[in-house]
């Protein structure tokens, strides 16, 4: 009887259960859209401040002293293959520099070969003047070594190594300011996805590197790159993990940012809409106030009044919180495709959070109304006072 | 002396405003009589009515049904004794706009105890509203709905009826058909 009073009340008064379902569903879809934004947007923010570039730098703990360049060298010895196997894993960037000195009108000067796409990934805040290199035999100079040795775009220059018989021959296509160290050095591309006779010629008359590291984009902030590091530990894989401070301060800083904002806007609209939804309720209950008061005269308990009013509230919660979680989605949906150029998935953290909520301010609005028509005295209200 | 159904002494009920609606008023009811009180609009009909059922309180006196002082029970005590001892019928009749008359009447059982349908349709056949059991208010005239509102008084066999102004709505073919 129960079920059968609250469905005909809510389907025969279609007027205010549109309304009341109305303000429902926009709590349930506001509930939603911070959800997934709270839920996704560290992982999405995180993954757009990627973006800027590398967060962390791996380094070898035992590096090559001596001896010939072995075929394939450039990023691809063992223990860089399981620091890109584990980035991989992480969903992080990573781009292998190998560090050698040459000299330059018999100055020396710091040369790095890295894979070109690779590197551009991590230094996408460099300002280059010209173009990056692409293939075996071109360079990029940095500001400070182009002031130094007068290199220009297009300019043609020979590394001399430290064996007579070694040089290299390369063609300068852009000058890059990058604001850090890096500007002191000329960086040469070798793929890292060429053939191992392609990587041997990239490399051919270059010494084997004096050192090597790893520049890698992480995503999830400090501890994403706690996590690497402790997967790289486990894989003994030979290396250090270092973060780049200054970066991931800055990283935190926003995306801490960025958190609080969401927070005090959830907070601020959740309780705007819960006023909304506690004036529908208490409109509903306003407007029944003889029927609830007709409920007493026909010796109805009171508790099953406001069991009544409540059975009604959570209901109308339960349809608004799905309808909700839907427009919430598709918001959510538009959100982070026009901001952070990637989509979300519905995930049921985020129908519950809005299902929790919805149905919670809701009963809490159908038991203030069912308190307050439990106040009037039956007589009055069945005069119509 | 058998107990009356209905003992007003002395009861009084003063509005706010100094209104006086009833001024010490004594009655005495026995079991098994019908009574009607009569008197011009604003006389206090239906005060005396909703103090005798409990909706309401005296400002003075006492008020006992079938034995039970019902002016000095809180509310839901009151509520539980007008389920059990009294069927009222309304002059605004007041059906559930949403529920058809077989619910309008099922009502009641199911604030009483349980529903029962069969009963409750067999008390619509005895007010002549078998037929239009599964109508809503709106679509019955004034009588028919005072009719339900009757069936609806009577299916939990109460011990006291409190009718208030059961045919003031109605025309008099629809007055004939009530009584």
């Amino acid at each position: 009887m129960l079920v059968k009073i609250v469905g005909n009340s809510l389907l025969k008064r279609v007027r205010i259960t549109v309304w009341t379902l109305a303000t429902l569903s926009t709590c349930a879809a506001l509930v939603t859209l911070f959800a997934v934004l709270a839920v996704d947007a560290e992982k999405k923010m995180s993954g757009s401040l990627r973006r800027l570039g590398a967060n962390a730098v791996v380094y070898s703990d035992s590096e090559p002293t001596d001896g010939v360049t072995e075929p394939g060298s450039a990023g691809t010895s063992p223990e860089w293959e399981t620091v890109k196997e584990s980035a991989v894993r992480a969903d992080a960037g990573v781009a292998v520099l190998q560090g050698r000195v040459g000299t330059l009108k018999g100055k020396p000067v710091a040369v790095i070969t890295s894979d070109p796409k690779e590197l551009s990934a991590m230094t996408p805040y460099w300002v280059v003047r010209g173009r990056r290199p692409v293939s075996p035999g071109e360079g990029l100079a940095g500001k400070r070594a182009a002031a130094s040795f007068g290199i220009k775009e297009g300019s043609e220059w020979t590394i001399r190594w430290n064996r007579p018989d070694q040089e290299s021959r390369i063609r300068i296509t852009g000058v890059f300011e990058s604001g850090d160290e890096d500007e002191d050095r000329i960086f040469l591309p070798v793929s890292s996805s060429t053939t191992t006779a392609g990587a041997e010629a990239a490399t051919a008359g270059m010494p084997p590197p004096l050192t090597s590291y790893a520049l890698l984009s992480v995503p999830g902030g400090e501890k994403g790159i706690e996590l690497l590091a402790e997967r790289l530990d486990a894989g003994h894989a030979g290396v250090s993990v270092k973060p780049l401070r200054q970066i991931l301060h800055g990283e935190q800083k926003t995306l801490e940012k960025i958190k609080l904002l969401s927070a005090v806007a959830l907070l601020a609209v959740l309780s705007l809409s819960s006023l909304g939804v506690s004036a529908a309720v208490l409109a509903r209950v306003a407007e029944r106030r003889q029927e609830l008061a007709l409920f007493q005269a026909l010796g109805a308990k009171r508790r099953l009044i406001v069991l009544f009013l409540l059975y009604e509230s959570a209901i109308l919660g339960t349809v608004g919180a799905a309808a909700g979680f839907l427009l919430g989605t598709f918001m959510a949906q538009a959100v982070t495709s026009r901001i952070f150029q990637v989509s979300v998935t519905p995930h049921l953290t985020s129908f519950l959070a809005a299902l929790a909520v919805t149905v919670g301010v809701a009963l809490l609005a159908g038991g203030a109304g069912a308190r307050r028509a439990l106040k009037v005295e039956p007589a009055i209200a069945l005069r119509g006072e | 002396m058998e107990e009356a159904a209905v003992t007003f002494t002395e009861g009084s009920k003063v509005y706010p405003g100094e209104v006086k609606a009833l001024d010490r008023i004594s009655l005495r009811i026995p079991r098994g009589e019908w009574v009607a009180v009569m008197g011009p609009s604003g006389s206090g009909k239906t005060t005396f009515l909703n103090l005798l059922d409990g909706l309401d309180r005296p400002t003075s006196g006492r008020v006992r049904l079938s034995g039970t002082n019902i002016a000095g029970l809180a509310p839901a005590e009151a509520a539980v004794f007008r389920r059990e001892n009294i069927g009222l019928v309304f002059q605004q009749f007041y059906l559930i706009p949403y529920l058809t008359v077989l619910e309008n009447v099922m009502l009641a059982q199911y604030f009483h105890s349980m529903v029962d349908e069969r009963q409750a349709r067999e008390m619509l056949e005895s007010v002549g509203m078998g037929p239009r059991a599964s109508h809503l208010p709106s679509q019955l005239s004034g009588g028919e709905q005072q009719r339900a509102c009757i069936a609806r008084a009577l299916v939990n066999d109460p011990g006291i009826i409190l009718a208030d102004e059961p045919t003031g709505n109605l025309d008099e073919a629809n007055e004939e058909k009530v009584f």
